[in-house]
């Protein structure tokens, strides 16, 4: 019996493909004026520990605020992104990209935050805060945190 | 045996339709006699995958966290809203409501997308819950979970 390649290569794709989900959560980023006290920081997704699971790659990150953010560039926020191991060590570096409330956003439109894919080991976390600002900051309306992620299995 | 491509295809198709759920908490507001602005919650954001050509929604459900004992006198209509990318809404919501005059209980889930088949949704698109009637009192809701069971339809 002759089995075509290509066959296995859909099988192979379908694979890869296999997982993938689409996880949303609220948060709130508080103005922390000044960069000064403790920033408000909000866990928006933990990585499944599926036993066939050997990592999660995070293709994209977005925020969609519940009512309009006007752009102002006097005072604002940057929101970022932390990740922290499975024993809560924060990483040294964490993901990439930032939005920054001087750049308007409309009710139930959604920008990324991450420039590039983040991946996470079983069990870590993600997190978003405030990560700077200017003297005063900005108020910033409640966000939805949306994770869009695929489960890379052990192959 | 060669395996005939043409099958193939259409296998890979099939395996390839990705399905998951994504639960998340809901409030409903009062919004007592249809006036003041309804609290509206983002329940579900379409993902963006380059090989994904829309979503398939096939159920929502709202499950209550204390149980809700339905009322003939005072009620809430709870309702789905969709969105597109740009933050306009789709003049024609998605269609199914849950209203309060019917009980359930704590834990216990109810479809409110009555659609036959669910309904599509495109990448980046975002689905919300909200309170969109009532009568001239309206009734306490408790908190909801909202459980947004879909499929990823891929590009073939």
């Amino acid at each position: 019996m002759s089995v075509d390649p290509a066959a296995y290569g859909y099988e192979i794709q379908f694979l890869l493909n296999a997982i993938k989900g689409s996880h949303v959560s609220q948060a709130t980023v508080a103005s922390n004026a000044g960069g000064t006290g403790a920033a408000t920081e909000t866990i928006v997704f933990i990585a499944p520990t599926e036993s066939y699971t050997s990592k999660i790659l995070i293709n994209r990150v977005t925020v969609t605020p519940v009512s309009s953010i006007t752009g102002a560039g006097t005072h604002w926020n940057i929101i970022s992104l932390a990740q922290y191991t499975a024993l809560g060590v924060a990483y040294g570096t964490p993901p990439a990209g930032t939005y920054t409330t001087q750049t308007s956003l409309t009710v139930f439109t959604s920008a990324q935050v991450n420039t590039s894919g983040i991946v996470l080991l079983p069990g870590e976390t993600l997190t978003i805060k405030n990560t700077g600002n200017d003297s005063t900051g900005a108020a910033v309306p409640g966000l939805v945190v949306n994770i869009e992620y695929t489960n890379v299995p052990l192959i | 045996m060669p395996v005939n491509q043409t099958v193939t295809d259409t296998t890979g198709y099939m395996l390839n339709v990705v399905q998951a759920s994504d639960a998340s908490p809901a409030t409903i507001a009062l919004n007592a006699g249809g006036t003041g602005a309804a609290t509206e919650t983002v329940v579900f954001i379409a993902p963006v995958s380059p090989n994904e050509s829309y979503i398939n929604v096939n159920r929502v459900t709202v499950t209550p966290t204390s149980a809700i004992t339905g009322a003939g006198t005072h009620w809430n209509i709870v309702s789905m809203a969709l969105y597109k990318t740009d933050g306009s809404a789709y003049a024609t919501p998605p269609a199914g409501t849950y209203t309060t005059q019917t009980s359930l209980g704590k834990y216990v889930s109810k479809n409110i997308a009555t659609a036959t088949g669910g309904f599509a949704m495109k990448p980046g698109e975002v689905l919300t819950i909200k309170n969109t009637g009532n009568d001239s009192t309206g009734a306490a809701t408790p908190a909801l979970v909202v459980n947004v069971e879909y499929s990823i339809i891929p590009y073939i």
